[in-house]
């Protein structure tokens, strides 16, 4: 499964896209802010206006994006709130996991902020149903609650490639007509956050493995129910 | 001569629904696309000169054209006519909103003064036309136009949260621009009927209207603290009745 993820098909491209800035520095969540969404000093180049297409796919990514990190910090809050009474063992792991998810929705937060985008309608039900299915799988063990961990990080690494590969098309279809050859430092920037939050995803995926989540019983229809909504949500959640 | 493509641009049609062409990703590091040419915006303003005088109307466009050293006949260009012309006021007042934002920054840094602030600043921009506005919000009331007003409304409160700073990223987002909506068009409903001098009670009646929203908020923050205590309560009797057995 995590081999099926591989990052390796677009890392190359990524790498190229994204320049040298970022490259093998590994990212400490725990304890920082989040950086602010990049904005340009006052009298940097302002490039031709974005097509409504790419901006449409843009509103799109960060809605999807925003409430996915919404339902991950949740759904790690649930867990987190059962396992600090029943498995204490198990606390510092999921804190860690929580922290690094906490970051990634207060930079999706700032995000939707500063580039004006409508945020998902169904954020309510998201944010109950996440909380839900954290305490639930919590409450089934820990096996469940790696398994659907594993399950949500699955789709969402998946999905966060998939906008990657967008992005990095975008990116060197800009940069083939910019004067300079350079893209965006916005769009870069947007790229780099992808990548290095796909990152942090597939880690939390390998940590579910390593915890035994492939014991959850039943674990097929545990792991494809997830799976399923989180597409599910997915798709409404672009789109609404 | 002066008729030809140069004039025509996608835009002056009416546009499709409000959730998805409104709300459409901000570039920092681009451009903002503009909805209309040069020569069209050119055209547009000095028609809204005329309005003052004759009023939302095809005569208004006509001397428009005419300012611009176009022909009558170029009117024509505007698919939607008047509404075109009403349209471009709408969306010109909007974009100047943003030339406020120093002094209100500067000002206050309360975020509903300054959505006050703005409000203000957006109705005073239909001080010289406030005789017209009547027929203009007639014609955006018609139903084919009635998408593409509410769009503008929708935009117009948008920008003025998004210039307010507002950092809702939630259901807060749509609560608060559906009743900043409701709010600035029924004042701006007012205002046409206003007769006092400076609009002093336009103004007494905007913040009536948001002081209501403010109170409205409270009453609905306090029911949701309310029943998530009560079900925290609840959770908590049913364990320890559980414990005792």
């Amino acid at each position: 499964m995590i081999r099926s993820l591989s990052t390796k098909s677009c890392s190359r491209r990524v790498a190229a896209a994204l320049s040298s800035s970022c490259s093998g520095k590994r990212f400490n969540s725990a304890s920082t802010t989040p950086t602010p969404a990049p904005i340009p000093a006052a009298g940097d180049r302002k490039l031709p206006p974005l097509s409504p297409r790419t901006r449409d796919f843009l509103a799109r990514l960060i809605r999807v994006d925003q409430a996915g990190e919404l339902g991950a910090d949740l759904i790690y809050s649930g867990q987190h709130a059962v396992f600090k009474r029943t498995r204490p063992d198990l606390e510092p792991l999921i804190a860690h996991m929580w922290d690094q998810e906490v970051y990634h929705h207060k930079t999706f937060d700032a995000l939707q902020t500063t580039h004006r985008v409508r945020p998902s309608v169904f954020s309510p039900l998201w944010t109950v149903a996440a909380y839900g299915l954290g305490v639930g799988t919590a409450v089934m063990g820990k096996e469940a609650a790696m398994a659907c961990t594993l399950a949500v990080e699955t789709v969402i690494g998946g999905h966060y490639n998939d906008q990657l590969r967008e992005l990095v098309a975008l990116i060197e279809s800009e940069a083939a007509v910019a004067e300079d050859g350079r893209a965006s430092e916005e769009l870069r920037e947007l790229a780099k956050m992808v990548s290095r939050f796909r990152d942090d995803e597939l880690e939390h995926l390998e940590t579910a493995v390593e915890h035994d989540a492939e014991k959850a019983r039943p674990y097929i229809l545990l792991t494809e129910t997830i799976k399923a909504g989180c597409r599910a949500a997915v798709w409404t959640a672009e789109r609404f | 001569m002066f008729t030809s493509t140069h004039l025509r641009s996608p835009v002056c049609k009416a546009s499709s629904t409000i959730l998805n062409s409104a709300r459409l990703y901000h570039a920092v590091s681009h451009l903002p696309p503009s909805p209309y040419t040069p020569a069209q915006a050119r055209i547009l303003s000095s028609a809204l000169t005329h309005v003052p005088e004759h009023g939302f109307v095809k005569d208004a466009l006509v001397l428009g054209c005419r300012d611009q050293g176009y022909l009558d006949s170029t009117h024509a260009v505007f698919h939607n006519g008047v509404f075109d012309l009403i349209q471009y006021h709408l969306y010109s007042e909007r974009t100047k909103l943003a030339q406020h934002k120093d002094k209100i920054d500067a000002e206050t840094n309360d975020l509903h003064e300054r959505v006050k602030r703005y409000c203000v600043e957006r109705l005073k921009a239909n001080a010289p036309v406030i005789k017209r506005l009547p027929e203009a919000l007639a014609v955006m009331g018609l139903p084919p136009n009635v998408p593409a007003s509410l769009e503008e409304l929708a935009k117009l409160a948008d920008e003025i949260w998004y210039l307010a700073g507002d950092k809702s990223s939630t259901f807060d987002w749509y609560t608060r621009r559906a009743s900043l909506s409701a709010v600035y068009s029924a004042t701006e409903l007012y205002m046409t009927q206003d007769n006092s001098t400076d609009f002093k009670n336009t103004w007494e009646f905007l913040d009536r209207r948001l002081e209501n929203v403010a109170h409205l908020k409270s009453t609905l923050g306090s029911s949701s603290t309310w029943i998530a205590f009560t079900g925290m309560a609840s959770i908590n009797l049913l364990r320890s009745q559980l414990a005792r057995g």
